[in-house]
């Protein structure tokens, strides 16, 4: 067998990073939400697997026109295999994000972890399943945008800020008002706080520079504010912490009098939901 | 193209990976199913260092759910026997899967260094 061409990773690497946007995207709310922790706890061994049975079976029946992968069409099996990796991906997705807010520690006994992990996989599952429906740009889209956009500097930097507040609001504002937020809070020390930062970060630049590889380097052309990767990236996360903050305020989950590291925590707990919604919202417009 | 399920070694990677991961939540799953121990709740309460704080002292405790099954609302409850009237304090945990630890504090009047520690209920979720 040949060896792997460069290019070849990279696309693999493409369709992996957004098969892990997509899980999370369509997973957030599913991850903030305690009850999706608590029924794992008594999980039963056989309902984890008629679970992992039914994600693959979403998983086959989403790939037929989704998936992850940007290459089609495909054949039999390929959407079979496909279906294994896109399973895997949920199962990993799911493992790093509940290890990030806290909610999967090793005293929590192995059929909790697997019960949790497994039960979170489903909508993940999904997730992965639509990854190409929502993240994935055919060349045809970037023409137009392209044209529409350049020469436009101060529009394009308004729209793209305004579509990642909008993000921020649709994905955070079902979220905001829950106890998940003071819950997750509780727990984190200031070191996780900042590895949730860098996942938010991370994940916004996946999704909208990575994943994205079809409209990656439009966007990198585009002119104003919000092109360069980096500036849009982190322009994006500060717009996602203050709607963050914003919805937390109105919700009155927080008041002004309350300490500040309660702020801190609990603003940065709901940005990480925040932000990938925010990025979700880049690439719609 | 798509007599070949899998284009190139790249995607021959990932599909090997993500099965390796797979067979091993399986089988996990599996040994979990097969081995079905049918131990129910029982626990194991141990205080922790006592500590003093606005004339009142915090007792931590740590509580162990040594059986297969999960418990919910597991109240654990210190009395303290060595003041008059006794004293006692209690407080409850949502959820303590099999196997696994959760900490709480209870929090006394009077040093509870004497104090016993007990599990005095919990519900089958």
């Amino acid at each position: 067998m040949a060896r792997p061409k460069a290019h070849e990773w990279r696309t693999e690497l493409d369709d992996l990073m957004r098969g892990i946007a997509g899980a999370f995207l369509f997973g957030a709310p599913f991850l903030y939400t305690m009850e999706v922790w608590w029924k794992g706890n008594f999980t039963s061994p056989p309902r984890m697997m008629l679970i992992l049975a039914m994600a693959y079976l979403a998983l086959v029946l989403l790939n037929i026109k989704g998936g992850f992968r940007a290459q089609q069409p495909r054949g039999y099996g390929q959407i079979l295999a496909e279906s294994v990796e896109g399973l895997a991906i949920a199962l990993f997705t799911a493992t790093l994000s509940l290890t990030l807010l806290d909610i999967l520690h090793i005293e929590t006994g192995i059929d909790a972890i697997m019960g949790r992990l497994i039960t979170l996989s489903l909508p993940y599952s999904i997730g992965v399943g639509i990854a190409n429906n929502i993240l994935l740009r055919t060349p045809d889209d970037n023409g137009a945008d392209l044209d529409k956009k350049r020469g436009h500097p101060w529009r394009s930097t308004l729209s793209d800020a305004g579509a990642a507040l909008l993000g921020a609001i649709v994905v955070g504002s079902s979220i905001a008002p829950t106890d998940e937020i003071p819950m997750i809070s509780s727990s984190l020390e200031p070191a996780r706080l900042l590895l949730i930062m860098a996942s938010s970060l991370l994940l916004s630049y996946v999704i909208v520079f990575e994943a994205n590889f079809g409209a990656q380097r439009q966007r990198r052309s585009q002119s104003g504010l919000f092109q360069g990767p980096i500036s849009e990236t982190v322009a994006a996360y500060l717009i996602a912490l203050a709607a963050s903050a914003l919805m937390l305020w109105l919700f009155q989950v927080i008041r002004v009098g309350d300490p500040i590291n309660q702020w801190v925590s609990y603003i940065i707990v709901l940005g990480l939901p925040c932000t990938i919604g925010g990025a979700a919202g880049r690439l719609a417009v | 193209m798509s007599e070949h399920p899998i284009r190139n070694p790249a995607e021959w990677f990932s599909l090997g990976i993500s099965l390796t991961l797979l067979s091993a939540v399986v089988a996990t799953v599996a040994s979990l199913w097969l081995n079905p121990s049918l131990k129910p709740a029982a626990f194991t309460v141990e205080p922790g260092k006592v500590r003093a704080a606005h004339d009142h002292y915090y007792l931590p405790v740590t509580i162990k759910n040594e059986g297969d099954a999960t418990a919910a609302e597991v109240t654990v409850e210190g009395t303290l026997t060595t003041t008059s009237p006794e004293e006692v304090a209690t407080t409850t945990f949502d959820f303590v899967p099999a196997r696994s630890d959760a900490e709480g504090v209870l929090i006394f009047s009077q040093d509870p260094s004497a104090a016993t520690v007990r599990v005095i209920s919990y519900q089958e979720p």
